[in-house]
């Protein structure tokens, strides 16, 4: 175990609840040394702190522990959330200026709530993109969040603190939300393991919306079995979210059965494969040899789908922002605010076509499915970017960092289908994920293919270099 | 073809246009458009038109919008 305050911790979620309850630490010291690592976190990951709240849950872990009472299975474990999750006494600010004024929220978000139930301590709120509105984390307001595996790259957004808190062991689980892409991005710049349920499958409630057509929320872990874990906590019906409505299908107990059987495997082509980077292409391929996968499954209408995305957010998005866009609108990250701009100014009937094009798309799926298990396809065009970096070259042509990074997963989350953002294991490399994607509501397919993967040692979140501590915070 | 008439006339516009199309749905929104941000608005407008060319023409406006299931 670490000592509080000094080395990076790089336990899993499940070991670290197992030391807790066979009495090798306690709740309490795990999140003294959680609370050291982030108030001296030097990826700039962390924007809030909530240390009495998570030192007086641990104390009541012990004591439940002490008195032989019944914990749940992450008794102890320390975890963090993006900002935009509603965090009981807490301003939910969305990685925005515009809400740094707005009343704390009466309550934690259903996902919050779910994992505090099962003993997981929270610690803070992580960094992200202006109302989850990009793939960088370069905040306007908080600053960047560096790449642990290299201070000078981005983590990836929107939830690059989400990525890097995991990816860098200040905690060893986390939740971000994912729109066009902001799991599987960072969880590919980082290194480590993220899921993007179907759309609908966990409660959105409490998550500052961005586009509410679109949003998903989800884990990040180092393990298949944590993800795996925090994902079945999390699951099941919740009336405040009016997409999240199926009972809770728990993934863990069926991925060893599932990972142990066939997999028909297909290697998306096409629109996945256009504009990649050389490596990013060969991680693709030691997965789909490991899964002895079929190459060049094409996907019928993915380059329209995406379009459709990148246009329905900005769109969806503005309706709510107008009042703030009118008001003050240079109160906003300019990277955001002019998207969103454009977006107030297009018409409806483009969100209209967009809406109209998912169902299209999503049969076109469906048909691609009944010969496939999964589908493998790159998390992002490239590894991590360099922080300030405006372009980079698909194809020989320069173009935007921030429009390309999520060109892989916006035709993917367009049409709602789980997908588990896994890290390739390429020791001493940058990072580079792949998204494993299930049909709709399979995501202990996903999970198992994973688990599969890892078991070989194809995928593995690694533990980045030594980085110097930040200054301490309060 | 576009058959809605205000997707239409957005994904008949050209670059050179645009301008003046959001300046017109500025006032009707009754949206200012400070200096800092008319560049960057009217290059994301731009592509927004563009991105929508390639999915929206074909589509039937008349069809009932799904409420959308995965």
């Amino acid at each position: 175990m670490s000592p509080p305050g000094s080395a990076l911790d790089f336990r899993s979620a499940q070991a670290v609840a197992a030391d807790i309850r066979e009495g090798r630490t306690t709740a309490r010291e795990e999140a003294e040394a959680a609370l050291a690592r982030a108030r001296t976190d030097p990826f700039n990951a962390y924007t809030a702190l909530v240390a009495q709240r998570a030192l007086a849950q641990a104390e009541a872990i012990d004591a439940d522990l002490a008195a032989d009472r019944p914990v749940g299975p992450l008794a102890g474990v320390p975890f963090a959330v993006k900002n935009l999750f509603d965090i009981e006494g807490v301003t939910t600010i969305a990685g925005s200026k515009i809400r740094r004024d707005a009343a704390p929220a009466a309550h934690d978000a259903t996902a919050v709530q779910r994992l505090t139930a099962a003993g997981a301590v929270l610690v803070g709120a992580l960094n992200m993109d202006e109302f989850a509105y990009g793939f960088v984390t370069e905040n306007a307001h908080d600053g960047p969040t560096r790449n642990p595996h290299d201070l000078t790259r981005i983590a990836g957004g929107s939830s690059g603190g989400s990525a890097a808190a995991v990816a860098g062991g200040l905690v060893p689980l986390t939740l971000g939300s994912d729109t066009n892409g902001s799991i599987r991005v960072p969880a590919s710049l980082c290194g480590v393991f993220g899921l993007k349920p179907t759309l609908g499958r966990l409660s959105r409630q409490g998550a500052f919306p961005f586009v509410e057509s679109l949003d998903h929320v989800g884990p990040f872990a180092r393990s298949v079995a944590d993800l795996a874990l925090a994902y079945d906590l999390m699951q099941g019906p919740d009336p405040l979210d009016p997409l999240c409505r199926r009972p809770a299908e728990p993934a863990a107990p069926r991925l060893q059965a599932i990972a142990d059987g066939p997999l028909r495997v297909g290697v998306l082509g096409g629109w996945f494969a256009q504009g990649a980077f050389p490596e990013v292409l060969e991680a693709l391929e030691i997965v789909a040899d490991a899964l002895q996968a079929r190459r060049g499954v094409e996907l019928p209408g993915a380059e329209q789908a995406r379009a459709a995305a990148f246009c329905l957010t900005p769109v969806e998005a503005a309706h709510l922002h107008l009042p703030d866009l009118k008001a003050r609108p240079l109160d906003y990250d300019p990277a955001v605010r002019d998207r969103l701009l454009a977006g107030a100014l297009a018409p409806e009937a483009v969100a209209e076509a967009a809406r109209r094009y998912r169902p299209v798309f999503r049969d076109a799926a469906c048909r691609v499915f009944e010969d496939f298990d999964v589908l493998l396809a790159p998390a992002s065009v490239c590894p991590a970017p360099g922080i300030g970096q405006a372009t980079m070259e698909m194809d020989r042509q320069p173009v935007s960092v921030r429009r390309n990074l999520g060109a892989y997963t916006q035709p993917i989350s367009y049409i709602g289908l789980p997908v588990v953002a896994a890290p390739v294991n390429r020791p001493g490399k940058p990072p580079i994920g792949v998204q494993i994607v299930a049909p709709a509501w399979r995501e202990e397919v996903a999970l198992a293919a994973a688990l599969r993967l890892e078991r070989a040692g194809v995928v593995a979140a690694h533990r980045p270099p030594p980085v110097p501590l930040g200054e301490v915070r309060a | 073809m576009a058959t809605d008439p205000a997707l239409a006339a957005f994904l008949a516009l050209d670059d050179d246009t645009v301008a003046a199309y959001a300046d017109d749905r500025a006032a009707a929104l009754g949206l200012a458009l400070p200096p800092e941000t008319r560049a960057g608005t009217l290059e994301n407008l731009a592509l927004l038109r563009r991105q929508a060319a390639t999915f929206a023409m074909d589509l039937d406006a008349a069809a009932p919008i799904e409420a959308f299931e995965p």
